[in-house]
């Protein structure tokens, strides 16, 4: 056992802090928008707090500081495009401020708008599997961090997992997204403490220049060049910005913080300087990575090793900081990717099936009861499900299942006038298909370059083929 | 390999500084914006409630 009686406290204290908070926000809920967006009333600093929190999870960590640890500093590569890619949209409102404009609830609503009814309800059912799917390795992954860092035996990994989220469903299905956001502010700051003091032990306790000798020794120039390393080049590197141009205005839990601002102009702000945030979220894990291989050598189990390190550098004290802002960045992550997927469940797929339409009190009871069920989704997938390789990829292709189609489909909805629902079905088509290669050993990079440019081929070629009077008699 | 050490290390310098930064400014002015949406929440939820108190009368003076 690492922890000592004050870490208990520590994280018990700020278990308690967040609950308390997070219940809070019950009272605030009067219909579906509240719940689901906040009312639209997040400003500058909450929205960057929650967009921040939203993105930053002990998942995200975990598969950073494995490839930093795997693929040394040239790991770096993608804490940069991923940083980058929000600023350049903060910067230019390029998407970004159309979306917040349309007034919308959720990704798949988009294409109801400009597209088709049908189109919306599949884009729905794509955008949960892909999403439901990326979130059902978070809570082991999750887990194991914390199991490891507390010197729990790796036996008690279930439990882990079953409590972590048990407490944040218990305020996510009361509160919605006004106690995402509450709780999301407290995680942001609790996170930030434990991010930054992990990053100055480890630079203190094994030396950057140690790190860079470590990885010289190791992986020679590819350990820092993301041009020559085999695991990226050129093809990877554009994948990695068109997949995070993706993420930043498709992706469902992204997308919500999008359209909970005040207004356009709020969305802008919010992503340019949560794009400077994002430069760190993925650069000081990738140097635990490093730290970790310069502290143990190869040998070491490339997801654990991270933790392995942090356990045993951090004293007393230190420790419980860091494993609360570890557990806080778990909770905010998987809080707002429940009420992400669940509310693309309900408001995508099965409110469109329905002929009645439902009152506003009985969708927040539906939001409500689509949370459990994804919750135990989570949970079973999390235990036996077996990662095919690095859990980055993993996440990168189940999220391009979708996100390829989808970014297409925004594109032509957004800028093309002559965009229409086949070409819509096309590019998802394509998008999907395109992703799900990789499942069929076609390396990561190129099972995403492929599943953009065949959605792109998609939405281009159905849109031209079959414009939008005849696909509207089609689809009808 | 020298360039691209030393461009990390640039990188790394610009993005845990502006991280620092950022967090410390947004831990404090982000307490006065969540308060603000709060009341927001709250004011919207009254002009509901007025509203709904409104819409009765109104269907009960119909009648």
């Amino acid at each position: 056992m690492n922890f000592s009686a004050i870490d208990w406290v520590i994280v018990v204290v700020y278990i308690a802090i967040t609950l308390a908070a997070g219940l809070a926000g019950k009272k605030y809920i009067t219909d579906a928008t509240d719940f689901l967006l906040a009312g639209r009333h997040l400003g500058k600093f909450i929205g960057i707090a929650t967009l921040a929190a939203t993105e930053i999870g002990t998942i995200t960590f975990m598969y950073y500081a494995e490839l930093g640890y795997k693929t040394g500093f040239s790991s770096f590569i993608n804490g940069l495009i991923a940083g980058g890619v929000m600023i350049f949209l903060g910067a230019t409102g390029f998407m970004i401020f159309k979306l917040r404009d349309l007034g919308l609830t959720t990704v798949p609503e988009f294409f109801e708008v400009k597209y088709s009814r049908r189109l919306r309800l599949i884009a729905g059912i794509l955008v949960a599997v892909g999403g439901l799917l990326n979130m059902g390795v978070f809570l082991k992954v999750e887990g194991t961090f914390l199991t490891i860092i507390a010197g729990l035996p790796l036996s008690d990994l279930k439990w882990t997992m079953t409590v972590i989220l048990f407490l944040e469903l218990l305020y996510t299905v009361l509160g919605g997204m006004v106690s995402v956001v509450i709780t999301d502010f407290i995680q942001f700051v609790m996170l930030s403490i434990g991010t930054l003091l992990v990053t100055g032990y480890v630079i203190y306790t094994v030396g950057w220049s140690n790190m860079q000798h470590a990885v010289a020794t190791n992986m020679g120039a590819n350990g820092f060049s993301p041009i020559s390393n085999p695991d990226y080049g050129w093809a990877y590197i554009l994948f990695q910005i068109l997949l995070w141009m993706a993420v930043d205005t498709c992706w469902q839990t992204t997308a919500m913080r999008t359209f909970a601002t005040k207004d356009p102009e709020t969305s802008k702000k919010v992503f340019f300087w949560t794009g400077f945030i994002f430069l760190g979220r993925g650069m000081m894990p990738m140097l635990w990575g490093i730290g970790a291989l310069a502290y143990f050598g190869a040998g070491h189990d490339s997801l654990q090793a991270m933790p392995d390190m942090i356990a045993r550098i951090l004293p007393t004290g230190v420790l419980g900081i860091v494993v609360a802002g570890m557990l806080a960045a778990t909770m905010s992550v998987n809080s707002s990717y429940l009420l992400g997927w669940s509310s693309v469940i309900s408001q995508d797929i099965i409110l469109p099936l329905r002929r009645e339409p439902l009152s506003q009190n009985s969708q927040v009871v539906l939001n409500r009861t689509v949370n459990v069920f994804v919750s135990l989704f989570v949970l079973f997938w999390g235990v036996w499900y077996v990662l095919p390789g690095p859990v980055y990829f993993y996440l990168n292709i189940t999220g391009t299942l979708f996100l390829a189609g989808a970014f297409s489909a925004f594109i032509g909805g957004l800028f093309w006038k002559r965009a229409s629902t086949i070409g819509g079905y096309c590019a998802l088509l394509g998008g999907a298909v395109g992703s799900a290669t990789y499942f069929f050993k076609i390396p990561a990079a190129y099972a995403g370059m492929s599943a953009f440019l065949l959605a792109a081929l998609g939405m281009t070629i159905g849109s031209l083929l079959f414009p939008k009077s005849s696909s509207k008699l089609i689809s009808a | 390999m020298a360039f691209w050490s030393w461009f990390w290390t640039v990188n790394f310098i610009i993005a845990g500084s502006a991280f620092a930064a950022i967090a410390l400014v947004v831990a404090f002015k982000g307490v006065a914006d969540l308060r603000t949406m709060l009341a927001d929440l709250k004011a919207a939820q009254v002009l509901r409630q007025q509203d709904r108190q409104h819409d009765r009368k109104h269907d009960r003076h119909n009648r």
